[in-house]
This record gives C-alpha cells, structure tokens and sequence, in this order.
C-alpha cells in the first residue's frame, strides 16, 4: 500500500507539472471506483457517466492546490463526486425530469435496453438500489463508499471526515437493517 | 456487545473479499454466527449489486473528453500567459535599468558646483520633468534649469524641489 501511495503521488507529482500521461493514468485508475459510486447514487447510467465526466474535469482543474496528506487521491476524488452527485440531484430535481428520489425502479431498470449481462446488471442495482432507500443518507453513503466504489473503512472515514469506528458501526447498523 | 459485532462484521467482510466462504467466516465466531449470517448475506447482495463495470466505450469516451479538456486548460491558456511572463519581464526589467542608470548618469555628471546628487529612487518623484532632457543638459540642479528651445508647452523654467524634501 505504502508503495501505490508512493507512486500514486509521484503520478500526482507529474500531473501537477503538466505531465498529461501522469494524469491519464490517475484516470484510468480510478475512474472505475468513481463511476460505481456515481452510479449507485444516481442511478442512471447516463448520468453516472455525465457526472463521471465533471469529477475529472473539476479534479484536473483543482488538481494544482491538492496536496495528498498521506490520504489517498481517491479520497480527495470522491469529495468531488459527492458534491457533483448532490448539485446533480438537485438540479434533476428542479428540472422535475424524474422524481427526487435518486434511485432506479425495478422496472426502469428492467426496461433498460442494452446487452443481456447489462440489464441483470441494472436489474441487481435497481433491487439493491430500492432496499436501500429505507437507509439513512449516512448509511447509504457507507455502503456505496465501501460496496460501491471498494474503499477501506480508512478511506471512507476520510472521506466522510468521521472516525473509522464511527464509520464501521454506520456500517453494521445499514448491513442489519438490509436484512 | 454490539461495538464488538461491528468490529467482527469487517473482519468477516476482508475474509469475504480475499475469497473465504460464508461458512468458514461464521466457523471463526460461532457465538455471533446466529446475528452475524444475515449482515454478512446483506453485505454479499449489495456487493453484488452495486458491482457494474463501466463499458469500454463510455470509459473511452470519458477519458477522450477530460483529456481534451486537459489540452484546452494546459496548451493554450498555460503557454500563452508563459509567453506573455516570458516576455514582459525582460523589457520590464531593462527599463527600470535604464531608468536607474540613466539616475546615476545624470546626477553623477560632474558640472557645477552647485549640482546636487539625486539618488535615482527620488528620480520617481522628478520624472515628468526629466523625460523631456537627454545627455548634455543639466537636469537636476538647485538652481532653476532652463529647457532646450521649442520645447513645446512645457515651461521654460522648472523649479526643482530642495534637497532636503527630495
């Protein structure tokens, strides 16, 4: 771990000088995490790709005045995406596109048109999506942050700016109430 | 009893992630199997569920439009501020050069005896009425200073304030 930070920070390093391959490979790293995250907080594919979008744009813009800290940049990545995610909600909501609730129905996601293993796929998120719907906002943010987009209970907690404690009992407490 | 039980829950969910079955996690706490198989069953599910890969071509498509914006952010703004930085700063600093050593001359030149030595910081404060000389007129002097002929609007004698307010 010590060494993916290490050259994590390196790639950061070359980015902030304007090393354009440095920053694609931060993309291709992460992207994936950012997307799944993305994805079961909107629930829309299209979305979560139009939102995947703006975080790197935003983090390639902020990327000069970030300083890693000793936290990985997926932390600093996802503090992005949730801000991007909730001014998206919002501004989905005002347009009064869709309801304000953020997740797929079941049929939305069976109706969605697309490969086979894609539609399960829709179909197991939107069942997911809908169990979680009961969950407190701090709850869901757990289980995308640690389901989702496959953090550490030490990267959920700095992103949440909780303890890891804290966080592991948000954790428990979302798990048991899924059951 | 529960602060314990969230504590054993992410035990279980490491196990779970480098490949250990349900069963054998249980097999690791017996006294908390009973509460703990529905949690760890919750937590499979929702793994399951919110595990949905980006497709290749929107992870492509993505990527060609945060590098494209790269290029726009990095390539022209960057580079044309650089060449401007680059640029001005030269010129800036050969001018303020040659103002200071056009100070120096000018106060230095060794005329009069009644010529009074201005530091070229205080030339700041004398420079509308120096622009208008070049080499070989006396400009800063106690005594009033006569300007060349023709020299336009501007007065044929400027009065040069005391050294002492200088």
């Amino acid at each position: 771990m010590p060494a993916e930070n290490t050259n994590e920070d390196t790639l950061v390093l070359s980015a902030q000088q304007g090393d354009r391959d440095a920053f694609a490979q931060l993309y291709e790293a992460n992207v994936e995490r950012v997307y799944r995250y993305l994805l079961s907080r909107l629930g829309e594919p299209a979305d979560a790709e139009d939102v995947t979008t703006e975080v790197f744009i935003n983090a390639m813009k902020a990327l000069p005045s970030y300083r890693p800290k000793g936290t990985p940049l997926i932390a600093w990545l996802f503090r992005i995406a949730h801000n991007q995610a909730v001014n998206h909600i919002k501004r989905r909501a005002r347009r009064q596109e869709t309801p304000l609730l953020d997740t797929p129905s079941l049929e939305q996601a069976a109706a969605y048109e697309g490969p086979e293993e894609e539609v399960l796929s829709n179909i197991r998120l939107g069942e997911v999506a809908q169990a979680m719907q009961d969950l407190t906002d701090l709850q869901q943010q757990v289980l995308n942050l640690r389901f989702a987009a496959d953090l550490s209970i030490a990267e959920v907690a700095t992103v949440m700016s909780r303890k890891e404690g804290a966080v592991k009992f948000l954790q428990f407490s979302a798990l048991r109430a899924l059951r | 009893m529960e602060i314990e039980t969230h504590d054993i829950v992410e035990e279980c969910l490491k196990l779970l992630r480098h490949g250990s079955s349900l069963e054998e996690c249980l097999e690791l706490y017996p006294k908390e199997a009973a509460e703990l198989e529905p949690v760890l069953r919750s937590a499979i599910s929702v793994r399951s569920g919110l595990e949905t890969d980006l497709p290749a071509t929107a992870r492509a498509r993505i990527r060609g439009q945060v590098l494209t914006e790269w290029d726009r952010q990095h390539h022209l703004q960057p580079k044309r501020w650089d060449w401007r930085i680059s640029s001005i700063f030269p010129k800036l600093a050969l001018t303020v050069i040659r103002w200071s050593m056009k100070g120096i001359w000018i106060s230095s030149s060794p005329d009069a005896p009644s010529d009074v030595k201005i530091p070229p910081t205080s030339l700041l404060n004398c420079r509308q009425f120096c622009w208008r000389f070049r080499s070989g007129w006396k400009v800063f002097s106690k005594n009033p200073m006569v300007c060349p002929p023709n020299s336009g609007s501007y007065p044929s004698v400027i009065a040069i304030p005391a050294l002492d307010s200088v």
